[in-house]
């Protein structure tokens, strides 16, 4: 186990995550793992680590990273702009850190999580099944909480595979569907709110507001009247709903999402448009989409592509437990 | 012969694309509590592939499957015929978990103030809440957290109007018609009453959680030197909480 990177500044909410805790909501522990599980997975098959590789979530302003030894990395999912001993760094790109150097991030230029993902991933022991950081509850990670200056990351194996350095995604964004629509399918207590509610909740723009965090975006745009103010018996809850608060606020449930909730729920996003709502950036408006139960089960077989660049695979699917993320990469040529 | 069942006593609603949430009548039973235990059991026995996880609640069991191997009428087709065969399956009798809790001074600082709202003496107040047997209907909120059914209403009592900072691992606290403990240190608005040396959740211990939902729990009354002599044994993993077999009829 080698020591990678010294924490300089720890930035916000940045945690190691894997893909995910399993099996463990019936006793009320969330799934955790990736916001955006596109970027943290494209990000990991550009350096080929195996499944199950642990790397580093944060939002803007990004950590500060001293480091310890040669390391590859790739940086994805939202750009912070990458900088490395003051030099700008490519985004979705294999580069080299050298010893000594210093990793940071400028400016926010696009999305809201970004991922640093290293050759052979991060050493993290799992609890409970993964090594994926669950703040609240202090579970995995670095001592189960964000990281902070002085904290130091190990790499789970020894460094490999010079010739992944280069190695890139020709594109960065998602080749397929619209970037402003998230896809809805209704909920258990749909059939609780008006007509006029309904309508105004698939027909306004929405964006995230200012209380947002790992376990839900609180949402700006038209509130939600339910027809009445009955509270609902709690029950089970998974990350994609749209819960209604009391006074008519939309919250969507993120990665962290407790597993017991009393809100009423209009729908649930769907699992393939949520990493979209993830990098949903400040003052972003975006619209819901009613679909049928037909046109979600098709989702699951929408393709993202990220085509590489250099030294690509023919196809590949990727198969998370269930969640089943579709990742095509195509060998372009320079 | 069993009760007579039909569709129309179970409702099913999406999830998303890959989850399932069966509801039973909207009300808070045993009765009804029952059967969603017996579905939830058989389909954590069964293993069925492509289910991944699975949230039991009050009056409805969610349901997290990949739609790619389980679809969904095939899933609803199987639960129902479970659903209709549920009083031919046996499923494990409840258990019943006896919790020693010491019961106000330092321990349970509402105690005193419970009694005065409610008109008894904190004596009376101790006996009413641990002479009866309590449903574990789920865990949430937070790990371990058990939501718990049948209170004595009479015990019931608004939430403190300012929540405390810290309510400590352990505590058995008392909010409107519920009483519930709190697994780990957290914020908090409810009156506390007591606490028990015994850590809910304890990634220490081979199994963390230590109470399973589906099952009753009893508090035993304890006084402080055994608090403290049960804290240190727990502490060096020595304690185990004793459990007996319940009566199948008192879930």
């Amino acid at each position: 186990m080698n020591q990678v990177f010294r924490v300089l500044e720890g930035g916000l909410m940045t945690t190691l995550q894997d893909e995910g805790r399993r099996g463990y909501k019936k006793y009320g522990i969330p799934s955790s793992g990736p916001m955006d599980p596109y970027a943290f997975l494209g990000g990991n098959l550009l350096l080929k680590n195996e499944k199950g590789a642990v790397g580093l979530e944060f939002t803007f302003p990004g950590p500060s990273l001293l480091t310890l030894e040669d390391t590859l990395c790739t940086i994805t999912g939202g750009d912070f702009s990458p900088l490395c001993n003051g030099r700008s760094l490519p985004q979705g790109e294999v580069f080299m850190v050298k010893e000594g150097s210093v990793l940071s991030f400028q400016s926010l230029k696009r999305g809201r999580w970004s991922y640093l993902l290293i050759d052979g991933g991060f050493s993290s022991k799992p609890v409970l099944g993964s090594s994926s950081t669950y703040v609240k509850e202090g579970l995995g990670g670095v001592e189960g909480r964000s990281l902070k200056r002085g904290d130091v990351l190990y790499r789970r194996e020894e460094g490999k595979e010079r010739e992944l350095l280069g190695r890139r995604f020709s594109s960065l964004l998602p080749t397929t569907s619209s970037r402003q629509t998230l896809r809805v399918l209704p909920g258990p207590q749909f059939h609780l709110f008006t007509s006029e509610a309904i309508d105004t909740f698939f027909g306004s723009p929405y964006q995230v507001g200012v209380r947002w965090d790992r376990m839900g975006y609180f949402l700006e745009g038209p509130r939600i009247k339910a027809k009445d103010s009955q509270e609902i018996i709690s029950e089970g809850l998974t990350p994609g709903a749209i819960q209604i608060l009391g006074d008519g606020t939309p919250v969507i449930m993120m990665a962290d999402a407790q597993t017991i909730g009393g809100y009423k729920k209009i729908g649930w996003v769907l699992k393939r448009d949520l990493p979209k709502l993830a990098q949903m950036e400040r003052g972003e408006t975006f619209r819901f989409q009613r679909v049928s139960r037909w046109r979600a089960l098709d989702s699951l077989n929408e393709r993202e592509v990220f085509p590489i660049a250099k030294g690509g695979d023919s196809w590949l699917n990727l198969r998370i437990e269930g969640e089943r993320y579709m990742v095509q990469m195509e060998e372009i040529g320079d | 012969m069993g009760k007579d069942r039909g569709r129309s006593d179970l409702r099913f609603f999406d999830t998303g694309e890959s989850g399932l949430l069966i509801q039973w009548q909207e009300r808070i039973h045993p009765s009804i509590y029952r059967e969603v235990r017996g579905v939830y059991l058989v389909l954590e026995r069964e293993r069925w592939p492509g289910i991944l996880e699975l949230i039991p609640a009050y009056n409805s069991l969610l349901v997290e499957y990949d739609p790619l191997l389980l679809n969904r009428e095939e899933l609803v087709e199987e639960i129902l015929s479970l659903y209709n065969k549920l009083e031919e399956i046996s499923v494990p009798t409840p258990l019943l978990y006896l919790l020693p809790t010491c019961y106000g001074g330092e321990f349970g600082p509402d105690l005193s103030w419970l009694a005065n709202y409610t008109g008894f003496t904190p004596n009376e107040v101790i006996s009413m809440h641990a002479g009866r047997d309590y449903l574990i209907y789920m865990l949430g909120f937070s790990p371990g957290f058990s939501y718990l059914g049948g209170m004595d209403p009479r015990l019931a009592v608004p939430r403190r109007r300012e929540p405390r900072a810290r309510i400590p691992a352990g505590s058995v606290a008392i909010a409107s018609q519920q009483t519930g403990i709190y697994p780990s240190p957290t914020p908090g608005g409810w009156r506390i009453i007591g606490q028990t040396p015994l850590r809910l959740f304890n990634l220490e211990r081979e199994d963390p959680f230590l109470l399973k939902a589906g099952n009753l729990l009893r508090f035993l009354p304890i006084q402080e030197e055994e608090y403290r002599e049960i804290a240190l044994e727990e502490k060096r993993g020595e304690y185990s909480i004793e459990v007996i077999e319940a009566k199948e009829e008192s879930l």
